[in-house]
């Protein structure tokens, strides 16, 4: 049965060809791996977690991950905290402006399941 | 000199300039992280940030004098590079001159004004009233350091003031002949890198980068490889003039490095200045040096 479920998995077959063909993909793929510019949404005290990373302790320029302060230089939207409705809004439309290829990383117990304000009709329990 | 020389020479030299710049660049950030007691980042961070740059797949255009002024500022610095001569090759610096060379260093600004001016974004229009503030700021002081040398040489062929300069040794050094001129210089250089007391118009923090705050992908990665020219133009600009130049590769990019980690050390020390602030400081400090200093070379 297994087995079976697994076959029902859509796999993107890879084209073989010219093994040459992909490295310039693979060149970008790289470097967008290694040079990460963020732009980090603080709503609340996620974003404690961010200076002991940026600064001397952990020293996160050392894999190439960079504050911006404009989503238009940004690849990843941190999110740090809970989001409100009222909040999401600025949120989304700050996702829209990023330019493509671009991620968003939820930081902490609030953006996942609601953490400390599971309670509050205000906000959103999970961003996704 | 054959038309395949020099077009060999005139390819060859931009792209010297880019990869000296890159490294340029990284040398910038590993000592800002020394000074914060960081890592820093790994060797080939600049070239990742740039294909990544230029490689994404939203490149958001606000219209035609956007590209344009993107093209204009690296377009100055790229035709800049052929004009100042390095070990082995001169370029088109020998027809060019100081005042030619002058006049590139100062499109990139103004490219980026018209690119700036589209994207019509008020912190953008702030940052590049800022940076056009701060050009007239520090383009006085630079005047009249490189009109000093071109005096005291005789000429503003670039070539020549290097030759005298190493014909006659350490002594006949600008920064040995001329040391007024030479601080003057060191502090117009500083402010033109707008790196941080002068840092008015990216300002990161108020202004959200200003000029930069609309660039995204391709953009921002013609800003990134402006960057390495800019730094690259300014130290070899100061070296060629005040420190003789270079007889070989090895101590002419020991010399732009050492430099260029003159006014980068000082940034990392300080916040930043208003815009009157600079103004102020820098037609009076600089220029009055530079001044006193043409007082002695006439």
């Amino acid at each position: 049965m297994v087995m079976s479920r697994l076959q029902k998995i859509p796999v993107v077959e890879e084209k073989k060809g010219n093994p040459l063909a992909r490295v310039f993909d693979d060149l970008v793929r790289f470097c967008r791996s290694r040079s990460l510019f963020i732009l980090h949404y603080c709503t609340g005290c996620g974003a404690i977690e961010l200076p002991p990373a940026m600064t001397s302790r952990f020293d996160m320029e050392r894999l190439g991950i960079q504050p911006m302060v404009s989503p238009r230089q940004a690849d990843i939207l941190l999110i740090t905290g809970y989001v409100s409705i009222k909040t999401l809004k600025r949120v989304i439309l700050t996702y829209e402006q990023m330019g493509s290829p671009k991620y968003v990383v939820g930081i902490c117990s609030c953006t996942v399941n609601g953490g400390m304000y599971w309670q509050s009709y205000a906000t959103a329990k999970k961003l996704d | 000199m054959a038309p395949i020389e020099l077009l060999i020479e005139l390819t060859l030299m931009p792209l010297i300039a880019f990869i000296v710049g890159m490294m340029m660049v990284l040398m910038m950030r590993r000592i800002a992280a020394k000074i914060q007691r960081r890592i820093g980042p790994p060797f080939f961070q600049p070239l990742y940030d740039i294909v990544k740059l230029h490689g994404k797949r939203t490149q958001v255009s606000h219209g035609l004098i956007h590209d344009i002024g993107i093209v204009m500022a690296m377009g100055g610095y790229i035709a800049a590079e052929t004009l100042l001569p390095v070990p082995g090759m001169n370029g088109i610096a020998e027809k060019g001159g100081l005042i030619t060379l002058l006049y590139l260093m100062m499109i990139p600004s103004l490219g980026l004004a018209l690119g700036v001016g589209q994207c019509a974004n008020p912190n953008g229009s702030i940052g590049i009233a800022r940076a056009l503030t701060a050009m007239l700021a520090y383009d006085i002081p630079l005047v009249i350091v490189i009109f000093g040398v071109a005096y005291a040489a005789g000429t503003t062929n670039l070539v020549e003031i290097i030759a005298t300069q190493q014909a006659g040794g350490f002594a006949t050094w600008g920064v040995v002949e001329m040391p007024l001129l030479a601080i003057a210089g060191l502090i117009a250089m500083h402010a033109s890198l707008g790196k941080q007391p002068f840092e008015i118009y990216i300002a990161p923090a108020e202004i959200a980068t200003g000029p930069m705050v609309e660039m995204s992908g391709k953009y921002l990665g013609g800003l990134f490889v402006m960057q390495c020219f800019q730094l690259y133009t300014t130290s070899v600009l100061y070296v060629s003039l005040f420190l003789g130049g270079g007889t070989t590769w090895f101590d002419f990019l020991i010399k732009s490095f050492l430099v260029l980690a003159i006014p980068v050390s000082i940034a990392y020390l300080f916040p930043r200045y208003r815009t009157e602030d600079l103004l102020r400081l820098m037609w009076k400090w600089p220029v009055m040096l530079g001044l006193i200093g043409l007082a002695f070379v006439m």
